[in-house]
């Protein structure tokens, strides 16, 4: 699932960030570590990408950010989702189910 | 939301965009940083030594710098700036630079932005139309292809003077004869009576050759165009409709084709409608849509005949045919027809030509000239308009020396400099541009409701892609015209000032204030050409308005309609003995005809409320100069031609404009009796055969004599069958040829008249197109309310003929200003664009003027305070403006002996150089520019020196 340059398909890395933050407010680091820890390192993403995501994901509205105190306490961005981004993670979910089935029903014929 | 955030602080000063910006690099500088150590220390608590620990996490990470630039840019909405910019950069930041600056002067901005925008817009709007009319092709298959073929007199043709339509049998020899086109087809103009559908009406119609659609590469949208086997003699009667007929008319019915259309009383089957984006107008007056076409344009198997000329004809040029080409072989063969018959086709001075003109060419041909000069007056505008500008920007950019000097100093180039001030101005006309397209969008559809039915081809016009790309060239084309001498100077300046020598105007020149005011002059000249244009126009006017027109306009209303020939009149047959280039089918009045005109001017005078009724031919000013030879007695006889008429001195055959009228005519229209009667209903064709005479008439053919009782000669049917007349009164002379410009330059008074008894009338009057339906005005005086008459005169004309439709109905008065619509447009729009011209450089003198007076606070404060009188200041400065506005006005009165004559033919009464006009205009200009001082003048006055002093 990762391109020549490490970046996964496009849209995928903001469904994921958008799912993680369904959890509740986290930090990009943070992030990179839920994503991890589900994921079990199979996507592996340039940590760096999710950086310009976040940012284009929060000038569409889909999130939003304030600065507070890290668990280590230092200053971080946290990053918050909006209703709309919660719409948005839907719509990419089932858009998503449809092409994995697709997919699967492809590589597994009955 | 970031963006716009950005965006909004762009516009409201840069200190805070400065702010904001750095807020956003921080952040995200803080963002990556906190994670690539949290991963750092994750790779520690691994176990990983912290230099590669962090090496790794930085590996991870991935290229930190591009990710920040993304970063910065998705946040930013804009690029981060680089050390050394790329041209892109630059002009990003010049622009920004650049809005910033206009932001911190809305004065100056809105002024320049206004100014911009009443000169772009002007053009514009002026161009959009010149671009529908002169420039865009027409809407059909190849149209620079299609030409109209015309006959031409043996002299050389200049500007299609001397060409006129072409007889049938001459057509039909070029259309076997020639090479150089693929097809020709001859089109006949006519209108036709619609009856049998809800209401009668009145269409105007096309009897064309089945190749006029081929020619023009248009195909039915329902059904068929002609084949060519219809134009047969033989052949069924058929009619291809427009778009709007079947959609007005019948009601877009699908099952159109085949259905049976009364024209003229005659059934025409319809086998194909046009499609909605077809139209063809009447190639005399292309305003006038064309609703149906029918074939057979020679009719009455008049295809030998060779003295009517009154087709028109269109053809496309065969592929690799040049109009040259064309024309040399059209010539040719109709060198052969001159041969092949001499006694219609060959005159005393030679044998008749044909010339050949691409079909738009001849469309507008007579409008052309004029709409060129409207566009040389709204580039007068643009111009003045660049000046202001420019005016403006040297004023700014001493103010801002100071400014340029300080980036002089820290390491801006001067190109760099000049750069940054073409931005300004660039972006100033773009903003402009903007502005302007507004105010043309308005200024366009006030032309099209405004514009005369003489300029073609104007429902194309509108503000398109191409107009747009027009206006942006202006725009770029404006800026360097407003912007460059400014950006030149300031970037000189910027070179060599120091910082503590500038904004010391006290102990420096006056830099560049002769430059300016060199420009302000420039912009007097240029709006003085224009005034003095319109002023001619003006006097022009005036002139006309003065014009007696020997009929009184007031309370008075006409109802105007076309007799089809196939109800009111008998086929005759061809005519005789006429010379060769007029024309001939004749067409004698049926009784019905004298029985409508008189049935409705019987019930009109019964009317209550209705003083007068009458009836005429044409009113005055209908462009139709048809009349009558003469045979006076005891003036020598013509040497060439019909034996019996009569000449001048010179050889010049004697003649009338004829005119049948009806009793009451000449009380209607308040137009006096000199002598002897009026006509009554006695006069009928039983009785003798009578004329009343115009005064002109009587003082060219009898003078020092009375005409009462005498007889002539005259012809109103066809010159075979000359009658004898006897002259029973004498009326003041009307003014008969109308506004137009030629009619107006023909020479000589007022031409002879004579008007005959409607009902001794023995033919009706030969046209130029046989198709030309029989013309009737009814004219009613009324007392009290005009609405009962126009309504009473259409009911009395459907009691009569119910089948009979209304051609025009409106007032004396709205009759008589129709005539002056192309004169009114004209002078309209170049009034406006000198008024706004004029504005212009009110405000641009103003501006110099005021600029000088505060450049001059500290000399003035310094006369002040050694004891000149403020008297003497305000002279002093008044004394400088008049200078500058003598040298403009100098500048327009030649500019405008220069240019005038281009206006001539416009003018009427007035010479293009029209003394009267020139003196007092100038002496207008030179007021404006007097009151464009006093303000400035006054503050001047009032300078206080201590405080003036004190700046220093």
């Amino acid at each position: 699932m990762t391109t020549d340059r490490g970046e996964l398909l496009h849209g995928t890395l903001e469904m994921l960030i958008l799912r993680c933050l369904t959890e509740g407010p986290m930090h990009g680091f943070a992030i990179t570590e839920r994503m991890e820890r589900v994921t079990g390192e199979v996507l592996r993403v340039n940590e760096g990408s999710m950086y310009p995501a976040l940012y284009r994901m929060q000038r569409s509205g889909w999130i939003t950010s304030a600065w507070g105190k890290s668990e280590n306490n230092r200053r971080a961005r946290f990053y918050t989702l909006t209703p709309e981004g919660k719409q948005q993670l839907e719509a990419a979910v089932a858009k998503w189910s449809r092409f994995s089935e697709a997919v699967d029903k492809v590589l597994q014929p009955a | 939301m970031a963006r716009m955030t950005m965006a909004l602080a762009r516009l409201c000063g840069f200190g805070r965009v400065d702010q904001i910006e750095r807020d956003i690099e921080q952040g995200i500088e803080e963002e990556l940083r906190f994670h690539i150590d949290r991963r750092t220390e994750r790779n520690v608590d691994a176990g990983m030594d912290p230099r590669s620990a962090r090496r790794e996490a930085l590996r991870r990470f991935g290229d930190v710098d591009e990710i920040r630039n993304r970063g910065r840019t998705i946040l930013a909405g804009a690029p981060p700036p680089r050390r050394r910019g790329s041209p892109l950069d630059q002009l990003g930041q010049d622009l920004g630079f650049s809005l910033r600056l206009l932001r911190k002067n809305p004065g100056f901005a809105a002024v320049a932005i206004l100014t911009l925008a009443l000169g772009i817009g002007a053009n514009t709007a002026i161009f959009s139309v010149v671009d529908a009319v002169l420039l865009r092709p027409l809407p059909y298959f190849e149209p620079e292809r299609i030409v109209q073929v015309f006959e031409r007199t043996p002299r050389q043709v200049l500007e299609g003077r001397g060409a006129f339509a072409v007889a049938p049998a001459n057509f039909l020899d070029w259309q076997e004869r020639n090479q150089v086109f693929s097809e020709i087809a001859a089109v006949a103009h006519t209108s036709v009576s619609l009856t049998g559908e809800e209401e009668p009406a009145r269409i105007s119609a096309q009897r064309v050759s089945a190749a006029f659609f081929r020619i023009l590469g248009a195909e039915a949208t329902l059904g068929r165009t002609f084949r060519p086997e219809e134009d047969a003699v033989d052949a069924d009667a058929v009619v291809v409709i427009s778009h709007r007929l079947w959609r007005t008319v019948l009601g877009a019915d699908p099952e159109v084709l085949g259905r049976t259309l009364q024209l003229n009383g005659e059934p025409h089957s319809i086998v194909g409608v046009m499609p909605a984006d077809f139209s063809f107008g009447s190639l005399r007056s292309w305003s006038q849509r064309v609703d149906l076409w029918a074939t057979d344009p020679f009719r009455n198997d008049a295809r030998t005949e060779r003295r009517a000329h009154r087709l028109s004809v269109i053809g496309r040029l065969q592929p690799g045919v040049t109009l040259e080409q064309a024309g040399a072989e059209m010539d040719a063969i109709a060198a052969n027809l001159a041969q092949e018959y001499p006694e219609t086709n060959l005159t005393p001075i030679g044998g008749l030509g044909a010339l050949v003109l691409p079909l738009r060419e001849q469309l507008v041909r007579n409008v052309r000239g004029s709409l060129l000069i409207l566009m040389g007056a709204a580039g007068f505008v643009l111009l003045i308009a660049c000046v202001n500008v420019a005016n403006l920007l040297l004023a700014r950019a001493d103010a801002r020396q100071r400014e340029i000097a300080v980036r002089t100093a820290v390491g801006a180039g001067r190109l760099r400099l000049a750069r940054q001030l073409l931005t300004e101005s660039l972006l100033l006309a773009l903003l402009g541009g903007a502005a302007g397209l507004l105010l043309a969008r308005w200024g366009v559809a006030s032309i099209v409701v405004l514009a005369p039915d003489t300029i073609p081809l104007l429902e194309g016009v509108g503000i398109d892609g191409r107009v747009l790309g027009a206006t942006f060239l202006t725009c770029l084309i404006t800026a360097t015209v407003f912007g460059l001498v400014p950006a030149l100077r300031t970037a000189r300046v910027g070179g060599d000032a120091s910082l503590w020598s500038v904004g010391h105007p006290a102990t420096g020149k006056n830099r560049g204030l002769l430059g300016r005011q060199l420009l302000v002059a420039t912009q007097i000249a240029l709006a003085l050409v224009l005034l003095i244009g319109v002023g001619l126009m003006l006097a022009t006017f005036a002139r006309l308005q003065q014009i007696p027109l020997g009929f009184e306009t007031e309370n008075v209303y006409r109802l105007y309609i076309q007799l089809p020939r196939e109800k009111y009149a008998v086929d005759s047959g061809s005519g005789g003995s006429l010379p060769s280039t007029e024309q001939f089918i004749l067409w004698n009045v049926r009784p019905e005809q004298t029985a409508l005109v008189r049935g409705v001017v019987e019930r009109l005078e019964s009317l209550p409320g209705i003083e007068a009724a009458g009836a005429i031919s044409y009113l005055p000013f209908f462009p139709n100069m048809w009349g009558s030879r003469l045979n006076i007695e005891g003036r020598p006889p013509l040497e060439s031609g019909p034996s019996w008429v009569s000449t001048n001195e010179a050889g010049q055959p004697d003649h009338a404009l004829l005119r049948p009228i009806t009793p009451g005519y000449f009380q209607t229209m308040g137009i006096p009796l000199l002598h002897g009667r009026t006509f009554s209903w006695a006069d009928d064709a039983a009785a003798t055969d009578v004329a009343i005479i115009n005064e002109a008439m009587a003082e060219e053919y009898w003078p020092g004599q009375s005409p009462l009782g005498r007889s002539f000669i005259g012809a109103d049917g066809v010159e075979d069958t000359p009658r004898p007349f006897e002259v029973v009164g004498v009326v003041a002379n009307v003014w008969e040829r109308g506004f137009g410009q030629r009619a107006l330059e023909m020479p000589g008074g007022h031409q002879p008249v004579m008007y005959i008894p409607q009902a001794q009338q023995s033919e009706a009057y030969i046209d130029w197109q046989i198709a030309f339906p029989m013309r009737v005005n009814f004219v009613a005086r009324y007392s009290g309310e005009d609405r009962h008459v126009a309504a009473a005169m259409r009911e009395v004309l459907k009691e009569l003929d119910p089948q009979q439709p209304i051609a025009s109905l409106q007032s004396l008065d709205e009759y008589v200003a129709e005539a002056l619509t192309d004169r009114r447009f004209y002078t309209l729009l170049i009034g406006t664009f000198s008024a706004i011209s004029l504005l212009l450089a009110l405000m641009g003198i103003y501006g110099v003027m005021a600029y000088q007076v505060s450049q001059r606070v500290h000399e003035i404060g310094v006369r002040l305070a050694l004891g000149a009188h403020p008297a003497t200041i305000v002279k002093m400065i008044v004394r400088g403006g008049l200078a500058v506005g003598m040298l403009g006005v100098t500048m327009g009165v030649a500019g405008a002996l220069a240019l005038t004559r281009l206006l001539s033919s416009w003018l009427w009464g007035v010479t293009a150089t029209d003394p009267v006009t020139f003196a007092s205009l100038s002496a207008v200009m030179l007021v404006v520019a007097l009151i464009a001082c006093l303000v400035p003048a006054r503050r001047a006055a009032r300078v206080d020196a201590v405080i003036s002093l004190r700046a220093e």
